[in-house]
């Protein structure tokens, strides 16, 4: 246990002030453990308690294995290797949700190429019980958020964007908007199931059925969360990491897995949350191809979703059908419930000045932390920058090499011409998103 | 020769405010940004930088000796990131490779040099071997910082370390359409500070009719390239 948490690296000076203080709430509770078992080898064994000494030294085994699963990849993850700007910013937009203030994202590396949320609440129970035990161990911290990212986007800042996904979880968490939920998946489960619910012997395939349900409408609620936060450079991160493009002819774009919906009913969802804030003419003048791929995907007629299940083969459709009926209709409620209009929303031609001031910048090589129009300096939201950026660097990256090189066109369309100048349009945008937490004398624009 | 040149010698603080609020497409804007406490930034003749937050700090080589050539970019220096709020240890008579908070683009017709503030060089601290700035130049300036003093020094991102000076460059009229277009892409809109980007040494003098060149190993010649 001691190896877990006595780990004598200086990291108070390289890593985040959340991450120090996690680590320091390890080391507290490492500490008041060892005070424990010390007093506890010292007094003379009881025959009579020995039952109860053994079931917490099993707790606190299980609670040290999951701290040990934390604590490295923490470690990890120092200010060098964490996208910290955009960190920054992303904790900003979460704290203006209600009851979300002053929330703060813990990241950690996995070697997964995945983004992961790690469920807290267990942790939270755990972490409880053995302050019941461990008198002395430190409160475990409220309003942090775990979240792994690939150890490989340590530093990129548009992949990144996933994050705002794992950022759902954890706000449909802290929210606990598991009660909103469960009252239509109960519902959906009398509805569709009435024979389960009314025969006690099919628990288990009840909770099964149950199980999916929850999976998919969390899934759904965290996309849609997601493009509430950050807009449609959430979509294009999703379509670029699992490789979207193209998929509208896939054999699998239908298919629902165990823990997640199809691609196509994603980007149902993705259409309804983008129509919802507004973002389709920016897609439509910016990001066309981008804008046909969803509209295409969430054309789909739903019917053409398939799940199956070899487990219970024959309550796989019905589940699916289910939550298409009866569950996924209601997300949109509940994360409208969640922001009671924080959401990022576009503005109209305001915000298309602000996404053309901030591309023009990109276009000649220069931060779009400072913008000017007419004699006066701005700054774009951070919201509207990303999406610039992300537009610009998905569409308009070859008008900057053409603007910059002089060597001759055949260089634009060199692969690696493309991840140079692609890199150095996410600096640009990291250092804005950087600068645009600094005071100054620019006006935020359309405020 | 007669060149025609409306403003000469050293910018003064009020053109660069002036230029500063011009269109980013016209080729005579000047960028700076963020621009801190804007109010007290300016000298009559200067603008203040602030140090960055990151640094490459030189590793102690694996050989005995630095080569700078092709493999060196990525083997001498150890990137180190100190937020503002934190500060760097700069050990005497060691050197790092800092940034300018500030991001900076020139118009195409003003060049520049950076100075370590008055102040700063008291304590003998140095940030420029190399302070000159090309027109059009966009990028957070690297800084060679240099402790030539004989105690240890704490740096504090984001405090002011140095002052740009601005010129005017004599552009002969009608050519400032080309020179407005430009730009050297060797360092080009760095956010960090960053190693040079050195070829091997035989490439270089081979261009001036050198070779073979005596490389650690022994004497190696380049073979010139076959055209395409």
């Amino acid at each position: 246990m001691r190896l877990i948490y006595a780990r004598s690296e200086d990291i108070e000076r390289t890593h985040r002030v959340v991450t120090n203080d996690y680590l320091g709430y390890v080391q507290k509770l490492g500490s008041a453990t060892e005070e424990y078992l010390k007093k506890l080898l010292s007094t003379p064994p009881d025959p009579r308690f020995s039952a109860d000494d053994r079931q917490s030294l099993r707790a606190f085994r299980d609670f040290w294995r999951d701290i040990h699963e934390f604590v490295k990849p923490s470690r990890d993850a120092d200010t060098l290797h964490t996208p910290v700007a955009l960190i920054e910013q992303l904790e900003a937009l979460l704290s203006r949700i209600p009851e979300l203030e002053q929330c703060q994202l813990l990241l950690c590396h996995t070697p997964e190429a995945n983004y992961i949320q790690f469920v807290r609440s267990k942790r939270r129970e755990k972490a409880e019980h053995y302050a019941g035990i461990v008198s002395g161990a430190p409160q475990f911290p409220h309003k942090l958020g775990f979240i792994a990212i690939p150890y490989s986007q340590e530093s990129c800042l548009f992949q990144n964007l996933l994050i705002c996904h794992e950022m759902g979880h954890f706000a449909f968490e802290e929210r606990g908007l598991e009660n909103n939920l469960s009252a239509y998946i109960e519902a959906a489960l009398e509805t569709n199931f009435p024979e389960l619910v009314a025969d006690p012997d099919s628990e288990s395939a009840l909770s099964w059925c149950r199980e999916l349900l929850w999976n998919w409408a969390e899934e759904i609620y965290c996309d849609r969360f997601a493009i509430g936060i950050i807009g449609p450079a959430f979509s294009f991160s999703y379509i670029e990491f699992f490789d979207v493009i193209g998929a509208t002819t896939g054999s699998d774009v239908n298919d629902f897995t165990d823990t997640h919906p199809s691609d196509s009913c994603r980007f149902k969802e993705h259409a309804e949350e983008l129509t919802h804030g507004g973002w389709w003419p920016l897609l439509d003048e910016y990001g066309k191809a981008h804008a046909d791929l969803i509209r295409q995907l969430s054309a789909i007629p739903e019917d053409q979703y398939v799940f199956i299940s070899d487990e219970r083969a024959q309550l796989d459709e019905r589940v699916l059908s289910a939550f298409r009926k009866d569950v996924k209709p209601h997300i949109g409620d509940i994360v409208r419930a969640t922001f009671q209009g924080t959401e990022t929303i576009f503005r109209g031609q305001t915000d298309v000045e602000c996404i053309k001031a901030v591309q023009r910048y990109l276009c000649a090589g220069i931060v779009p932390a400072t913008l000017v129009l007419d004699g006066q300096l701005f700054m774009p939201s951070p919201a509207m920058l990303v999406n610039a950026a992300y537009l610009f660097y998905l569409y308009s990256v070859p008008e900057l090499i053409e603007r910059i090189q002089t060597t001759g066109r055949e260089r634009i369309d060199a692969v690696s011409e493309r991840e140079k100048w692609g890199h150095l349009v996410e600096q640009w945008t990291m250092k804005a998103l950087e600068d645009l937490r600094l005071p100054g004398r620019r006006t935020t624009w359309g405020s | 020769m007669g060149f025609i040149v409306e403003s000469r010698g050293i910018v003064t603080s009020e053109e660069m405010k002036q230029r500063q609020l011009l269109d980013v497409d016209d080729p005579s804007s000047l960028t700076i940004t963020p621009l801190l406490e804007e109010d007290r930034a300016y000298d009559i003749d200067s603008i203040d930088l602030r140090l960055g937050t990151h640094f490459l700090f030189p590793r102690v080589p694996p050989r005995a000796y630095y080569c700078p050539d092709e493999d060196s970019r990525n083997s001498f220096h150890m990137r180190v990131h100190v937020p503002l709020g934190d500060y760097l240890v700069v050990p005497p008579h060691s050197t790092v490779l800092g940034a300018t908070l500030e991001f900076i683009k020139l118009p195409f017709d003003l060049a520049g040099e950076i100075l370590t503030k008055s102040s700063v060089a008291r304590t003998f601290i140095l940030i420029e071997t190399a302070p000159w700035i090309h027109p059009n130049y966009r990028g957070c300036l690297t800084l060679e910082i240099a402790n030539v003093s004989n105690t240890a020094i704490l740096l504090y991102p984001g405090r002011k370390i140095g002052q740009m000076v601005l010129m005017h460059v004599a552009i002969l009229p009608g050519r400032e359409e080309k020179v407005a277009t430009m730009l050297d892409t060797t360092y080009f809109g760095p956010v960090y500070p960053e190693a040079p980007p050195f070829k091997n040494p035989q490439e270089d003098l081979f261009k001036i009719g050198v070779s073979p060149v005596m490389v650690i190993g022994g004497r190696q010649s380049v073979l010139p390239k076959a055209n395409p």
